[in-house]
C-alpha cells in the first residue's frame, strides 16, 4: 500500500506544511529573543494577511503580485502598530502583563476580523500560475508545494544574512544578549525592536499568502491553531534561535503528515501531536533542541 | 484594633446578611435571565479566584483553565445525569461501564471532578512548572486543547461531539453563592497564611525565594493544583449551569473571559476578582445591546453588527491593562478600614470645601 | 460634555421603548449569526425574513422576529434562549447545528416555551423534550437512505471522511454504518476523520486513495469542508464519485470544488427543479426577485418552518405557548414550500428523501428520491 509514489507524495506534502510552519516560527522567536514575550498576536497578524489578500484580489481586482507586495507590507506594519500601542508602554511593567496585553491584542483582532470581514468564512482567491497541480509520472503536485520550501529557505538565508552581517542584524543580537547592556552601549532600543517586529509580520504575511493559497477558507479564528503549533516549533527547535525556529517548524510538519499518513484512524488527534512531542521534548532538553542553557541572573 | 476587627466581624455580617436577603429577592422575583446571570457571577467569581492564585499570588502563567473547566464538568455531567437519560443520550456508543449505572449527588461529583482536574495539573505541572513560566503558558494552553481533541474523540466516554445534555440544574443561586463564599474564605485564609507569604515570595523573586528556603517547586505546583481543583468545581457548576456540554464549550476563549475578570481587578486583589467577576459579566450581558439595533446612531445598520459586543469587550481588556496597570485595585484588599478612611478622606474633604471661603 | 453623555445615555435607555409600542405576536429566531456555523445561520434567516414579508400577521396581529444569535457556541447558546424567552416570545425557530438546537432545547423546555428547528436533524433533540419539534428528517433515517443509496448505485468499496468535532457528522456515518453492515459484499474500506479548522486534506487522502474505494462519503457539518475535500481528491487524481449527507446542498459545494464536485450526489429535503407544490412556486418567485439567486435548502426549510408555525399559532387560536405547542404536535398534511409537512409522535417531520446530483456548471438535477 505505501509505495515510492505515495511515500514521495507525503514526503512533499511534509516539506511543504513543514516550512510553512517554519516561517511562521520565526516571528515568534524574534520577538521572544528582543522582548523576551510570547507574540499571541502573531496568529492573528497571519489571519488578517489572508483577509488583505481576499479583498486585493476578489474585491479590488489588483493583479497578484501588486496584492501580495502590499499584504506583506501592511501586516509588517499592522505588526509594528500592535507593539507600538501595546507592548511599548508595558515595557517596564511586569512581563505578565505585557503577556495580557499579547492576548488582549489576540482577541481584539479576532473579534474585529469577525465584525468586519464577517462571521462567514470567504474563498482564498486560487492563483492558477501557483495552485495548478503538475504530474510527474504517478505523483501528482501542486506547484506551490514545490514553490513552499524554495521560498521558506531564500527568506531564512535573507534572514541569517540580515542578523549576521548588518549593523541591525547586530543590534537586534545584542539586544537578545542583554537587553540593558545593550541600551547602555547606546543601541536604539525601540528602533531595534521595531525592526524585529516589521520583520517577523513580513515573514507571517508571506506565510500567510502561501497557506492560503493551500485551498483555505478564511474565518476570523483561522490563525489561532497555527499560531499556537508555531510558537510550539519555536519552543521546540529552541527560543530565539533562527535555525531552530526552522527545525522545530520541519519537524512539527512532518510529524503530522507522516502520522495521520501512516495511521489515517489517528488522525482525529492530529492537533495534539505538536503538544506531545513539546512536552517529551521539554522533559528531555528543557531549552529546546539547539537552544542555549541560560542562567537566570539575580 | 481589636475594636476595629470587632466592627468588621460585624459588619462583615451584616453585608451578609444583606447580600443573602438580595439573593433570595432576586431568586424569588427577578426574571429567569437575571437569575442566571446571577448565578453566572458567582460562578466566574469561583473560576477567578482559582486564578487569580496562580497569576495573581503565586506569579506564574497558566492558560489551563478551560481545560480544567472541561475535566471537572464532564466529570460532573456524567456523575449526576440519571441513568435513564444516559441511554438516550449515547445513542451512537454505549457509555462504559461502571459510568452507564453510576449516579452520585452532585456535591460528590464537584469534589471528583475537582480531585480529577487537580490530578491532570499534577502531570502537567511535573515537566513544566521546573522551566521559565512563559514555558507552563505555552504547555498549558496546549493541555486545554489535547483535552478538547481527546473530548472530542473518546465517544464512548464523553460522547463525543454529541456533548451531553441533561444535566440535572442542580446548582441554584445557593449552591452557587455557597461554594462561591466558601472558595473566598478558603483563599483568603491560604494568602494570608505562612504558605500563602511563601507563594508572594515567589511571586516578587523566585531565586531570593529559594534562597529563603522556599521549595519553589512543591510551591508552585501546590498553588497550581489547588488552583486547578477549584477550575475543575467551577466546570462542573458551569456544566450544571448550562444544562448542556460539549468540546466546543471549552474553547480558549472561555480562559480569556476569566483573565479578563482578574485583570480588571487586579492581581492579587482577592476582592477585586470578586467585585470585577460581577462587573464583567454584568457587563458582557449589558454590552449585548451592542449587537442589536441601535437607531438613534445614523450609520449604523438596521439589524445591528453581531459581534460588536466581543469587539468593545476586547478593547476594554487593553485599555485596561494598559492605563490602569494593576487592574482596579492592584494588590490592594478592599477591606472595612479601607472603606472607612476612604469615607472619613471623602466627609474631611467635603468639610474643607465648606470652610474654604 | 457631561450633558451629552447624559443625553445620550438616557437614549439608549429610550430606544427599546419606542421598539416595544406596537402591539405585536413575538416569535424567537434563535440561530447562529456569527461564528463556525454563522453560514447556515444566515441561510436560514433569509428564510424567516422572506415568509415574514410575505405573511406578516396572524391572528389580525402583526408578526414580530425576534432576533437572538447563539454564535455557534453552547453556553452562549443558553443565554440567547433565555434572553429570547425573556423578551416574550410565544414561539421559537431555528436552530441551524444540532448541538447548538439541543442547547437552547434545555431553556425552551423549562420556560414551557414551543420550538420549532427547520434543518437540526439529530435524534436526541426531540427524544425526550416535550417542546421541541422538526420540518426535517432525522439523521438515523437519512444516514440509512443514504446506505440503501450506495448499495442500489452498487459501491461496493467505500471510504468515509468524517468531520469528528460535528455530531450531525458523527451521527449520520453511525447511522450509515449500520445499515451497511446489513448488505453483503458492502465495506467501509477507510474511516477517517478530520476536524472543522482543517484545511489541508492531502495527506488523508493519501491514505484513502491507497484503499481505492469506488465512492468518498464526506460526512461534514458544511458544503465547504466537502468541496475542499472533492477538489483536492481531484487533485490528487482521484477519479471516483463523492456523496454525501444535506449539508452538501448549499451553494459552495460548487463555487468552491468548481468542476471537482461534478458528479457529486447528496441528499436534500426537496428539489427546485420539481416543484412540490403550488407554495414552491410562490416561495421560489419570491426569493429570486428578492435575493436574486437560488435558494439553498435551509432557506426554504426555514421559510416553512415559519409557515408551520404561523399555521399552529392560527389553529390554535391564541398566543398560549401550551396551545401552540399542541397544535404545532398536531401539524398534518400541512403544505408547504419543500413538501407537506407531517409529524409523527417523536415530533419529527416524516418526508421522503430526495438526492440530487451536481451536473457541469453547478446546477443540480434530481437524481433519485427514496419515501419513508
Amino acid at each position: 500500500m505505501f509505495n515510492l509514489t505515495r511515500l514521495l507524495q507525503t514526503l512533499t506534502d511534509a516539506l511543504s506544511l513543514g516550512s510553512l510552519y517554519a516561517l511562521i516560527a520565526i516571528g515568534y522567536t524574534m520577538v521572544y529573543g528582543v522582548l523576551r514575550l510570547i507574540n499571541f498576536a502573531h496568529g492573528e497578524i497571519f489571519m488578517i494577511a489572508m483577509y488583505i489578500v481576499f479583498y486585493g484580489i476578489s474585491l479590488f481586482v489588483l493583479p497578484w503580485y501588486v496584492t501580495f507586495a502590499l499584504t506583506i507590507l501592511i501586516t509588517a506594519l499592522l505588526g509594528t502598530l500592535a507593539e507600538r500601542l501595546a507592548y511599548r508602554p508595558l515595557r517596564s511593567a511586569p512581563r505578565i502583563s505585557i503577556l495580557v496585553s499579547a492576548i488582549g491584542v489576540s482577541y481584539f483582532l479576532q473579534n474585529l476580523a469577525t465584525v468586519l470581514f464577517g462571521g462567514r468564512p470567504l474563498n482564498f482567491p486560487q492563483i492558477p500560475l501557483f495552485t495548478d497541480v503538475l504530474i510527474i509520472g504517478e505523483i501528482y503536485i501542486q506547484r506551490l508545494s514545490l514553490i513552499v520550501p524554495v521560498v521558506t529557505a531564500v527568506l531564512l538565508l535573507l534572514l541569517l544574512l540580515l542578523i549576521k552581517r548588518t549593523r541591525t542584524g547586530m543590534a537586534m543580537r545584542a539586544v537578545s544578549r542583554d537587553y540593558d547592556a545593550a541600551s547602555l552601549m547606546g543601541i536604539d532600543l525601540n528602533r531595534t525592536i521595531a525592526i524585529t517586529f516589521f520583520i517577523g509580520s513580513a515573514l507571517a504575511g508571506v506565510g500567510a499568502i502561501m497557506w492560503g493559497m493551500e485551498d483555505t477558507r478564511i474565518r476570523p479564528t483561522i490563525g489561532s491553531m497555527p499560531g499556537i503549533k508555531c510558537f510550539i516549533a519555536a519552543v521546540l527547535g529552541g527560543i530565539g534561535n533562527t535555525g531552530g525556529a526552522v527545525l522545530g517548524g520541519l519537524l512539527i510538519g512532518f510529524i503530522e503528515i507522516v502520522t495521520v499518513a501512516l495511521f489515517p484512524s489517528l488522525s482525529g488527534y492530529r492537533d495534539a501531536f505538536a503538544f506531545i512531542v513539546l512536552i517529551l521534548v521539554l522533559l528531555v532538553k528543557p531549552t529546546g533542541l539547539l537552544g542555549e542553557k541560560t542562567t537566570e541572573k539575580v | 484594633m481589636t475594636k476595629m476587627k470587632k466592627s468588621s466581624v460585624v459588619l462583615t455580617c451584616l453585608l451578609l446578611l444583606l447580600l443573602s436577603g438580595a439573593l433570595a429577592f432576586i431568586d424569588g422575583n427577578a426574571s429567569q435571565y437575571i437569575v442566571r446571570i446571577t448565578r453566572l457571577c458567582a460562578i466566574n467569581i469561583v473560576l477567578a479566584l482559582s486564578m487569580n492564585l496562580v497569576q495573581g499570588f503565586t506569579g506564574i502563567f497558566s492558560l489551563g483553565h478551560a481545560g480544567f473547566m472541561a475535566i471537572g464538568a464532564y466529570s460532573v455531567a456524567l456523575l449526576t445525569i440519571p441513568v435513564a437519560k444516559k441511554e438516550t443520550i449515547f445513542m451512537l456508543e454505549p457509555l462504559i461501564a461502571p459510568l452507564d449505572t453510576l449516579t452520585l449527588p452532585f456535591g460528590v461529583a464537584l469534589i471528583i471532578g475537582g480531585v480529577l482536574a487537580a490530578a491532570a495539573a499534577f502531570l502537567i505541572g511535573l515537566p513544566c512548572l521546573r522551566l521559565r513560566g512563559d514555558y507552563l503558558a505555552i504547555a498549558t494552553l496546549g493541555f486545554s486543547e489535547i483535552i478538547r481533541i481527546l473530548i472530542t474523540n473518546a465517544q464512548c466516554v464523553t460522547n463525543g461531539a454529541q456533548g451531553l445534555k441533561s444535566i440535572p440544574k442542580t446548582a441554584d443561586i445557593w449552591w452557587c453563592y455557597g461554594i462561591a463564599l466558601v472558595v473566598l474564605v478558603f483563599i483568603a485564609l491560604l494568602v494570608s497564611s505562612s504558605y500563602g507569604r511563601a507563594l508572594k515570595a515567589i511571586r516578587e523573586d523566585e531565586i531570593a525565594a529559594e534562597s529563603m528556603g522556599i521549595s519553589l517547586l512543591r510551591h508552585k505546583m501546590l498553588s497550581f493544583m489547588i488552583s486547578a481543583f477549584l477550575a475543575g468545581v467551577g466546570g462542573g457548576l458551569y456544566a450544571s449551569y448550562i444544562g448542556t456540554i460539549g468540546p466546543d464549550v471549552f474553547q480558549i476563549s472561555r480562559t480569556y473571559d476569566i483573565l479578563m475578570i482578574v485583570v480588571m481587578g487586579g492581581m492579587g486583589s482577592i476582592t477585586g476578582s470578586v467585585l470585577a467577576a460581577f462587573i464583567v459579566t454584568i457587563g458582557q450581558e449589558w454590552l449585548r445591546v451592542l449587537d442589536g439595533p441601535l437607531p438613534f446612531l445614523p450609520f449604523w445598520p438596521e439589524n445591528g453588527v453581531s459581534g460588536m459586543r466581543m469587539v468593545v469587550f476586547s478593547l476594554l481588556l487593553l485599555i485596561i491593562i494598559l492605563f490602569f496597570r494593576n487592574g482596579l485595585f492592584g494588590h490592594k484588599e478592599i477591606t472595612w478600614s479601607s472603606v472607612g478612611a476612604r469615607l472619613s478622606a471623602l466627609s474631611g474633604h467635603a468639610h474643607k470645601e465648606v470652610t474654604k471661603p | 460634555m457631561k450633558k451629552f453623555v447624559a443625553l445620550f445615555l438616557t437614549a439608549c435607555l429610550l430606544c427599546p421603548v419606542f421598539a416595544l409600542a406596537e402591539e405585536t405576536i413575538k416569535i424567537g429566531i434563535f440561530e447562529p449569526m456569527t461564528g463556525a456555523t454563522a453560514a447556515g445561520g444566515a441561510m436560514e434567516k433569509e428564510g424567516f425574513d422572506l415568509a415574514n414579508e410575505l405573511h406578516p400577521d396572524v391572528l389580525g396581529q402583526p408578526i414580530e422576529l425576534i432576533y437572538g444569535d447563539n454564535k455557534s457556541d453552547r453556553a452562549e447558546a443558553t443565554l440567547a434562549a433565555q434572553s429570547l424567552v425573556d423578551k416574550g416570545v410565544v414561539a421559537v425557530l431555528g436552530s441551524y447545528a444540532s448541538g447548538l438546537t439541543m442547547a437552547g432545547g434545555e431553556v425552551f423546555a423549562e420556560a414551557e416555551i414551543p420550538a420549532l428547528t427547520a434543518t437540526a436533524t439529530n435524534p436526541t433533540i426531540t427524544l425526550d423534550c416535550e417542546w421541541y419539534a422538526r420540518i426535517c428528517f432525522i439523521d438515523s433515517f437519512q444516514g440509512t437512505m443514504l446506505a440503501r443509496y450506495a448499495v442500489k448505485n452498487d459501491y461496493k468499496k467505500i471510504a468515509i471522511m468524517r468531520e469528528k468535532d460535528s455530531e450531525y457528522a458523527v451521527g449520520l456515518v453511525k447511522y450509515f454504518q449500520d445499515e451497511l453492515a446489513n448488505h453483503e459484499g458492502f465495506e467501509v474500506v477507510e474511516l477517517c476523520d478530520f476536524m472543522n479548522k482543517d484545511e489541508d486534506f492531502s495527506a488523508l487522502l493519501g491514505a484513502v486513495l491507497a484503499k481505492e474505494p469506488d465512492v468518498i462519503f464526506t460526512s461534514v457539518s458544511y458544503a465547504d469542508k466537502a468541496a475542499q475535500i472533492m477538489k483536492q481528491a481531484r487533485a490528487l487524481g482521484y477519479t471516483g464519485t463523492f456523496f454525501g449527507g444535506d449539508t452538501l446542498d448549499a451553494p459552495e459545494l460548487f463555487t468552491i470544488a468548481g468542476a471537482a464536485a461534478e458528479g457529486a450526489v447528496f441528499t436534500t429535503f426537496y428539489d427546485s427543479a420539481q416543484p412540490a407544490t403550488e407554495k414552491t412556486t410562490e416561495f421560489l418567485t419570491a426569493y429570486r426577485e428578492k435575493y436574486g439567486k437560488e435558494p439553498a435548502a435551509p432557506t426554504v426549510m426555514a421559510y416553512d418552518a415559519y409557515l408551520t408555525m404561523r399555521n399552529a399559532i392560527e389553529t390554535a387560536g391564541s398566543t398560549d405557548p401550551e396551545a401552540i405547542r399542541d397544535a404545532l404536535f398536531a401539524t398534518s398534511g400541512f403544505v408547504g414550500a419543500a413538501g407537506t409537512i407531517t409529524l409523527n409522535e417523536t415530533h419529527d417531520a416524516v418526508r421522503p428523501v430526495v438526492f440530487k446530483e451536481v451536473a457541469a456548471g453547478g446546477s443540480t438535477f434530481f437524481k433519485d428520491i427514496i419515501e419513508p
